[in-house]
């Protein structure tokens, strides 16, 4: 055997244990909860931080989920179907709801927010809540 | 606005609720970024890339984008993952110097982008673009199973070139039941060791 036959044996069986340990989706499919976290844990994840890090985009991500519906109602001409949303009386209070909520992934009207005056805040939280005082006549 | 936090574990009852599927989705991104990391162009950037960040951009993308009533949120989540993943491998192109012709002056550099998404079948498995690199994992994994001599045995008939279990019981000296005992260790120790050697090349 020469040694280029023997490197492609050895890249063959690379391959072959490459694919035998990394799972697809197929096999992500269907390993249990404990196999998912055994697999994570032996890939270098630590549980803990993990674990706390999904408890706190449990939070932020359900703050964007109702954003979303809201968002989805307001556009399906369905915005009078429920209360009218509450807005924080303070600039600090919309900008402390935006932070919480979007975190780093604002959107792009919402990018200096900092600056606008409560007005502007309070239009911009409306719209993306879907509050009827999103309109260009509100206030 | 109501905020109910138990919400996201109803949209993603069918996997388990919330935390499960956020754990899955983990794993599949970082058996993607294994899988399809490199040392070159886009694929050098995956190397970077942590698999809860492309997870926390995917959930961002959903609720940006919405989704159907009834659609599998899951594997929409999913389908984001793999774009973003595909899309960071197609975003840095790679250069390639050709000689056109016989002059030299004539030489040029042309852009070639890949798509390591769209290889063929067999190919997907794995991208190969370091031999250096596989041969220091296999060489890592022969040298760090020194304590568990079936998973030795195991290796070694693998590297051998012997694939059928059947072979392997034979070479390896292994009985079926202790076959897929080892085979099992094995993936472990594998997949441990992949990560830290990708860890290392970080």
């Amino acid at each position: 055997m020469n040694p280029k036959d023997k490197t492609t044996e050895k890249m063959e069986a690379f391959k072959y244990l490459h694919s035998a340990s990394v799972p697809d989706e197929t096999t992500l499919d269907a390993m249990s909860k404990e196999e998912v976290e055994q697999f994570l844990t032996d890939t270098g994840c630590d549980m803990k931080t993990l674990r706390e890090r999904i408890a706190d985009r449990k939070r932020k991500f359900a703050g964007r989920y109702a954003l979303m519906l809201a968002r989805q109602r307001r556009l399906a001409g369905k915005a009078d179907d429920g209360p009218e949303p509450s807005v924080p009386d303070t600039k600090e209070g919309i900008i402390a709801f935006f932070e919480q909520h979007f975190g780093a992934s604002l959107p792009l009207a919402a990018r200096n927010f900092k600056s606008a005056d409560y007005s502007e805040l309070r239009r911009l939280y409306l719209d993306l809540v879907g509050g009827k005082g999103a309109g260009p006549d509100a206030e | 606005m109501p905020v109910d936090p138990d919400a996201l574990d109803g949209l993603l009852a069918g996997r388990g609720g919330f935390e499960a599927a956020y754990e899955k989705l983990v794993a599949a991104a970082k058996a993607w970024l294994q899988t399809y990391g490199g040392d070159s162009g886009g694929r050098a950037l995956l190397r970077q890339l942590e698999a809860a960040d492309v997870v926390d951009t995917a959930f961002d993308r959903l609720f940006t984008e919405g989704f159907s009533p009834g659609e599998d949120v899951y594997l929409l989540l999913r389908r984001h993952i793999r774009n973003h993943i595909r899309t960071v491998a197609k975003s840095v192109k790679e250069r390639q110097t050709v000689r056109v012709d016989g002059d030299e002056e004539s030489t040029r550099t042309y852009l070639q982008q890949t798509d390591p998404l769209e290889q063929s079948a067999p190919e997907r498995a794995l991208i190969i673009d370091d031999l250096e690199y596989c041969m220091k994992v296999l060489f890592r994994m022969t040298s760090e199973v020194k304590d568990d001599p079936q998973v030795l045995a195991l290796v070694s008939a693998i590297i051998e070139g012997f694939r059928d279990p059947d072979e392997i019981c034979v070479v390896a000296e292994l009985t079926k039941p202790q076959y897929d005992a080892t085979f099992k260790r094995m993936k472990r120790r594998f997949a441990q060791i992949l990560a830290a050697s990708e860890e290392d090349k970080k």
